[in-house]
């Protein structure tokens, strides 16, 4: 049988660490909520500290 | 790329320190065949290749481009899978076996150096293969390329293609493998280099990873990598690696192929760290986040402010760092121009230089006038500290009625933005881009504020 990997996306918040890539939050629901339909796994939707915490 | 802009290329390429130029593929076109004759003979270092159909007339017409010149090099090739053999070939196995190791032999009548590569490798019968590979170099085949065509084939299947191949083929130590790779499925590097690591002496690739659909593998992905992992493969190039970034400056501006920003090794963000806490590793000690220093792909941030009191010695030595080296004819007119911009512009960017050399020796033409107008005026009414990194513009779709895209990406202390406009008047969506990023940055400033607060 298949197995499944999980997709964890962060383009939310990796993803926006690209220099001039940062949206508002209107945005990114928007974003979220397609990243919904394409059927990823975990959304990492930001970080909730004032400093961006990269791994 | 017409001959001369080839030319210019080439000659950088040789610069970069490359040990084969495919020039072209001499019977497909006056223009090829004009590029490889062009190439092999005034471009001075590498050897110069002219690649070939297996039929006699392509191989005649490669040598008539190639006479004469001081390392030529012929690249034939032929289909071995079956499926390319029954619809596209209309051949057998046996024939094409056949043709190949003739047309090897034709060219080694005409030049020492032969490569041949079986089409869509990965996807042929390998015992067919290895038969197939053993005959070519046989008939005096040096290099033979194992070409994953539709860039299917996976890193530990490839790898281990080329393991098999070294270990089935009783004459493959008279001839260096090589093997070229496609990006339809992101691979083309990891599969590179997992024949690199089984073997595999010569890797084609391109600038910037341009190619045929998704591209080539890049030249500047597999050179780095290598580099900066020799630790763990011990196995180098010959490529000066300082010459990397304008060697993708140039190809860049020549072929209009933007650079995608976080493209490996040159993208515009590939040393740019944006995360509070890498900003701060990196100012304590730079090994904390860069595995690479970006002045040894030739970033160095020049000391060289261009400007209307900078020399012709200054020009160009930029100009070469932009991997321009210009006649002197075609200096001074360059140079004259320069002059006469940078009475207009404070500061002169290397956009502004590539685009002066584009429109003074390339002749490709440029915009100017209006859009800057637009801008200045919107500059001063917001009275923007901006910078103005980078401006393009995409039609959206066909036709010259068609809406213009323009991306522009400004730049305010540590702030970066991207603003987007679109409208079918060009200079419309210019402004509207421009004020998009404006807004973006006075927003970016005041979450900055609130944090501190």
């Amino acid at each position: 049988m298949t197995e499944f990997i999980r997709i964890f996306d962060t383009t939310l918040r990796d993803g926006e660490q690209s220099p001039g890539a940062s949206m508002n939050v209107e945005e990114k629901i928007i974003i979220a909520k397609q990243l919904a339909r394409l059927g990823v796994d975990i959304i990492e939707a930001g970080t909730v500290s004032s400093l961006r915490a990269p791994p | 790329m017409n001959v001369e802009e080839k030319i210019i290329i080439a000659k950088q390429l040789a610069r970069l320190g490359v040990d084969i130029i495919e020039a072209g593929f001499a019977m497909s076109s006056p223009g090829d065949f004009d590029a490889v004759r062009r190439i092999s003979h005034e471009v001075e270092g590498p050897i110069v290749c002219s690649l070939a159909r297996a039929k006699l007339e392509d191989i005649d017409r490669a040598w008539e481009a190639l006479k004469g010149a001081p390392k030529p090099r012929i690249h034939t090739f032929i289909s071995t899978s079956d499926i390319h053999l029954k619809y596209q070939f209309k051949m057998t196995r046996e024939e094409a076996m056949k043709r190949a190791v003739e047309m090897v032999k034709r060219a080694r009548g005409y030049v020492d150096d032969v490569e041949f590569s079986p089409m869509d490798a990965s996807r042929s019968d390998v015992k067919y293969l290895y038969e197939v590979l053993e005959a070519v170099i046989g008939a005096g085949a040096g290099t033979i390329n194992i070409p994953d065509t539709v860039g299917y084939a996976i890193p530990s299947e490839f790898g281990g293609l080329i393991k098999s191949i070294k270990e089935n083929v009783p004459n493959i130590n008279k001839a260096v493998i090589s093997v070229h790779c496609h990006n339809d499925l992101g691979l083309a590097v990891a599969n590179s280099l997992a024949a690199v690591m089984n073997g595999a002496r010569q890797v084609e690739c391109t600038i910037n990873g341009i190619g045929e659909r998704a591209g080539n593998a890049s030249l500047e992905e597999i050179t780095m990598i290598l580099r900066t992992r020799k630790d763990a493969l011990n196995i180098d190039t010959h490529i000066i690696s300082e010459q990397i970034y304008p060697t993708s400056r140039l190809v860049s501006s020549i072929t209009g192929m933007m650079v995608q920003p976080n493209k490996a090794i040159v993208g515009d963000n590939a040393f740019a760290h944006e995360s509070g806490i890498h900003q701060d590793g990196l100012l304590k000690e730079k090994t904390t986040y860069e595995i690479i220093r970006p002045e040894s792909i030739g970033l160095a941030q020049s000391t060289l402010v261009m400007g209307k009191h900078s020399g012709r010695h200054a020009f160009k030595t930029r100009l070469k760092e932009l991997g321009y080296e210009l006649s002197d004819e075609n200096l001074n007119k360059a140079f004259e121009r320069f002059k006469q911009l940078a009475d207009q512009k404070k500061e002169v960017f290397d956009e502004d230089i590539e685009a002066i050399v584009a429109d003074e020796v390339l002749r490709i033409e440029i915009r100017d006038g209006p859009v800057d107008a637009a801008y200045k005026t919107i500059a001063k009414l917001t009275k923007t500290k901006s910078k103005l990194l980078r401006y393009s513009v995409n039609a959206i779709t066909g036709g010259t009625d068609a809406q213009g895209e323009v991306t522009v990406r400004l730049q305010e202390d540590d702030h970066i933005v991207l603003g987007q406009g679109a409208h079918t008047d060009i200079i419309v969506a210019s402004a509207k881009a421009y004020i998009n990023a404006l807004n973006k940055l006075e927003y970016k400033k005041r979450e900055r504020k609130e944090r501190v607060v």
